[in-house]
């Protein structure tokens, strides 16, 4: 029997040790410390981006900055982590709201213990009305808008083609985001009397490729797709390529960017992007907490950091951008 | 000679591994960080975020016990918040959403328990196959990506209006009931220190039955609405203490107490050991094996079930995905509670402390300021060294 | 001679209909005696045990208890009706403690207020009293199962037995994985319950265990009775000679 409870605590204390002097950040108690608390994050190359804003002006303005968010979309989480947030005393939160009653409480603790809280990437859904969760401003994209966008670029490309269905798959379900991206979508096209399908997928490229042929196989009719991230957007190049799919047989539009977006809108697969400019929306945060901290500032209103169309006219400025991590 | 001892007593209390885990723990953050961690905020954020997959957790630690595994139980969660918040928003009688709501889960616990028994199929595969097919029930059932928000239907949350003296009567009743056996713990106990639990138990019943009859005494002719989602995971307010504590804190650890005694004090405990112990001796002892596989799994359905529910009544909202991953987490606590993975060995004490450990460690790690990334990494290196700690134990045993 | 506990008559067992397990054997165990049942591999000791212990049923033959015919329905009928079957490694719960295993399925309750507990306190008490009674000693019955030695827990599936007014005691291949020291435990816990009046089934393929502890020696020979005999009526050499060749040898003395 070689085990004894010194050892146990020895690898124990080891084992948070390395994790604690290897991460950490310095926590001195003159400095700013900001939390995001975010329902998605490292591993997807979008959150990647606005992490890099947040810490790029985390380190421009002097700030302590955490990242927090679960591998899996998970309200759950959320709520846990801005428990865990507050209880660190920080001094400003960045916070998105896919599900905005479920962390309700916690915002107006959040609130009531002095913390800023801005919403970044996702509105709040009840943001003017009497529902809406006590937070400073949004910095973000106006999602809605960039639907509207998307669609009027697939109505453009059909041109004398008669457009009679298209699809729009979802990825993450209940994210009032995506849901405004597909709702502006729609609102485009069914006037103009398209069909508009909701096909739910996952973040898994593969289930989601096929899950994609199954659709347009049983949707033969089915002549545009708009993906609503990167991901969906590699699923569908995915059965592109496996059907051998020609430019513009299936018109494309997408939110996010990333490398295979912007090759495809060279070769002109996909029609556009809708690019809300993530890093603007972690660096803007960090700012804007910054400036609410110091100086008791506040915009008046929203900061918009889209919808930004990404088409064959900017996609190389764009894509040079990118491998330098600003989009 | 002392490291046998230790493994030794550690046999005798399977929780104990997973104390000195937690005290270490506790220590090290307490040095590191002791003006955030040492502190209600803490604190609470550590219980309240665990008592929901806590709740879980003892369901799973019978069925581990029993020598059984339930992958399926994040799905179970799912689908039972959903059936309970559906229920709710489309104007069924909030209790009767609840009991709806367990019944599912106790029904999916029920089938799971059914197919292993009929198939003779590792329950590791027949839950892993319902663990998808429960979730597709979830995904199916919410179309087109929606989230089912109790905010969509009422602003207010759902009230059960009572007389006062069925309200007064049920209160009592329970303080009766916890007085009687606490009045009999206390009689046979003979020392002073077996008397203290008791005692606790008699005080707690009487200044319950008292607040009872002071609050609700003078409006016997009254009615009382009790906020339903509020008696399931409302905010306790604690004084001067702060923090987010929450009752659902108090339904994990109450349901823990209870379920610990029907582990280690009833037969049906006994049965659960024996049957994951040694099936073959306890079937030649009379106990009927699949009866109880199939109760364990009805009762982990339950629970987790219930522990859905009480999850919704905080967060008011049911997504598809609810509860996902739950299964790993849940069984990663159990098996640093010091349960054993081959089942005959565990205890529901041991899984709350293990609960606890994981969500004390992701507290830490935040208030450290390291990014969340590293959190699974962690509770990861702990299940490993519990389970090194197990096998001691084990090959302890088995010489 | 005292009347048959149990008494089997006729009994045939076959598997998928061509296998014959056991043709017309006749066996039976009388109160206060050892049976020693003696016979090679596939001689048919393990399916007769388990047609007595209610585990599988016989195409023909019947059973009678204390005279009364009886059909064996389960395993917990043939409990019912006294039948404790000990199986050298099945018997107990390693990671369950002594007094747990001795009780299992049958643990005392005590009442407190309205609930019915188990009494941990008399359950332990109860086990050391009931182990003292076959003359074995365990300091502390809260320890678990897995770390006595064999033939303390083979003790303790016979003391159980013993405890809870079994009849008749089968004792499958008790000694087959003892020291020595340990097996002549065990012989006296055999010799203990049959001097408080139980019938005693010995399952063994060690012809010295036999002559140490049994009264009756009877013998299966390919699914056949091959007799039935006084302890005092054979030696080893002539047991030997029925066990191997179903027949006593011809130069053999017996009376």
């Amino acid at each position: 029997m070689r085990f004894t409870l010194r050892g146990f605590i020895r690898n124990a204390s080891f084992l948070v040790a390395c994790l604690t002097a290897g991460d950490a950040y310095p926590q001195e108690a003159d400095r700013l410390h900001f939390a995001f608390v975010t329902h998605g994050g490292p591993g997807n190359p979008f959150w990647n981006v606005v992490i890099t804003g947040m810490e790029d002006a985390g380190q421009r303005y002097g700030v302590d900055v955490q990242w927090l968010s679960s591998p899996t979309f998970s309200i759950e989480d959320m709520a846990d982590f801005l428990d865990d947030a507050i209880a660190s005393g920080v001094d400003g939160l960045g916070v998105t709201c896919p599900d905005p009653d479920a962390i309700r409480e916690n915002i107006e603790r959040a609130r009531a213990s002095g913390i800023p809280v801005i919403v970044l990437n996702t509105a709040d859904p009840h943001a003017g009305t009497p529902d809406a969760l006590p937070t400073l401003f949004y910095v973000g994209a106006s999602e809605f808008l960039g639907g509207q966008a998307n669609a009027r670029a697939v109505l453009a490309a059909a041109g004398d083609i008669a457009l009679r269905r298209a699809v729009c798959p979802i990825q993450e379900i209940g994210h009032s985001g995506l849901e405004a991206r597909l709702a502006g979508f729609r609102s485009v096209l069914e006037p103009a009397g398209v069909i508009v399908d909701g096909l739910t997928i996952s973040n898994d490229v593969g289930e989601s490729t096929g899950l994609l042929a199954d659709y347009f196989l049983a949707h033969p009719d089915s002549r545009a797709i708009a993906t609503l991230g990167p991901l969906p957007a590699d699923a569908f190049y995915l059965y592109a390529d496996d059907m051998g799919l020609e430019a513009g047989a299936i018109l494309h539009v997408t939110h996010d960017t990333s490398p295979a977006i912007f090759e495809r809108i060279r070769d002109g697969m996909t029609l556009q992007a809708i690019d809300q400019q993530p890093y603007l929306q972690g660096y803007l945060t960090v700012v804007f907490l910054y400036l609410h901290r110091t100086l008791g500032l506040a915009l008046a209103s929203d900061a918009l950091t889209g919808p930004f169309v990404i088409d064959a006219a900017n996609v190389d400025l764009v894509a040079g951008l990118v491998t330098e991590g600003y989009r | 000679m002392r490291s046998q001892r230790l493994a030794r007593a550690l046999g005798r209390h399977p929780e104990a591994g997973a104390a000195v885990g937690f005290a270490a723990v506790f220590a090290i953050f307490a040095i590191a960080v002791p003006n955030t961690f040492l502190t209600a905020n803490a604190f609470s954020s550590i219980l309240t975020s665990q008592a929901v997959p806590g709740i879980a957790a003892i369901g799973i630690t019978l069925l581990m016990i029993s020598g059984e595994f339930d992958l399926s139980v994040g799905s179970i969660m799912g689908v039972a918040s959903l059936v309970f918040l559906a229920s709710a928003v489309s104007g069924v009688p909030v209790l009767l959403a609840i009991a709806i709501g367990l019944g599912a889960g106790a029904l999916m616990g029920f089938v799971n328990g059914q197919l292993l028994i009929r198939t003779g199929i590792p329950s590791f595969i027949i839950t892993l196959g319902t663990l998808l097919v429960y979730r597709a029930i979830c995904l199916t059932s919410i179309s087109g990506g929606r989230i089912v928000r109790w905010a969509d239907y009422s602003r207010e949350n759902p009230l059960v209006t009572l007389p006062v003296p069925l309200v007064l009567l049920t209160a009592l009743g329970l303080a009766a009931l916890l007085a009687w056996i606490c009045g009999a713990a206390w009689r046979e106990a003979t020392t002073i220190r077996r008397r203290l639990l008791p005692a606790l138990g008699l005080a707690t019943g009487g200044g319950f039955a008292i607040l009872a009859l002071v609050t609700l005494g003078p409006r016997l002719l009254g009615v009382v609405d009790v906020d339903v989602f509020h008696l399931l995971n409302g905010r306790l307010h604690l004084g001067d203490l702060g923090g987010n504590f929450r009752i659902s804190i108090l339904w994990w650890l109450g349901l823990a107490g209870v379920f610990s005694v029907v582990l280690t004090r009833t037969r049906f405990g006994s049965a659960l050991a024996a049957t994951g112990g040694n099936a073959a001796a306890a079937r030649a002892q009379g106990i009927d094996i699949d009866r109880i596989r199939v109760v364990a799994f009805t009762l982990s359905g339950l629970l987790a079930a219930l522990a859905g529910i009480v999850q919704t009544a905080r967060l008011k909202s049911v997504d598809p995905l609810r509860g996902e991953g739950l299964e790993l987490e849940v069984i990663a606590a159990v098996v640093i509670g010091g349960t054993l993975l081959k089942g005959g060995y565990g205890s529901v004490i041991g899984s709350v402390i293990g609960t606890s450990l994981t969500g004390m460690l992701r507290t830490g790690l935040v208030l450290v300021g390291v990014p969340s990334n590293a959190f699974r990494g962690a509770i990861g290196a702990l299940v490993i060294v519990a389970v090194v700690i197990n096998s001691l134990v084990r090959r302890e045993q088995d010489t | 001679m005292s009347p048959s506990l149990v008494d089997m008559r006729g009994i045939t067992v076959s598997f998928g209909g061509s296998i014959i397990a056991l043709r017309d054997v006749d066996f039976h165990v009388r109160a206060g005696e050892v049976v020693a049942l003696l016979g090679d591999n596939g001689a048919g000791k393990s399916t007769l045990i388990k047609v007595l212990s209610g585990v599988q049923r016989p195409q023909s033959g019947s059973i009678w208890f204390s005279g009364e015919q009886v059909t064996l329905s389960s395993p917990q009928h043939a409990r019912c009706l006294g039948v404790e079957t000990v199986y050298q490694d099945l018997a107990l719960i390693p990671l369950m403690s002594v007094a747990r295993n001795f009780f299992l399925g049958r643990e005392p309750l005590r009442r407190l207020g309205p609930l019915r507990l188990l009494d941990h306190v008399g359950m332990d008490r109860l086990a050391c009293e009931a182990l003292a009674g076959v003359g074995i000693d365990i300091s502390d019955p809260s320890q678990p199962v897995g770390r006595l030695s064999g033939g303390e827990r083979q003790s303790i599936a016979i003391a159980r037995a013993m405890h809870f007014g079994s009849r008749i005691l089968v004792l499958d291949e008790p000694t087959s994985a003892l020291s020595i020291g340990e097996t002549r435990k065990v012989l006296g816990y055999a010799r203990a319950a049959r001097d408080r009046g139980l019938g005693v089934v010995f399952i063994t393929h060690n012809l010295h265990h036999v002559f140490e502890v049994a009264d009756r020696i009877a013998v299966l020979f390919h699914g056949r009775n091959a007799g039935s005999y006084a302890v005092e009526d054979l030696d080893p050499e002539s047991a030997a000679h029925l066990v191997m060749e179903g027949s006593l040898p011809i130069s053999g003395s017996w009376s």
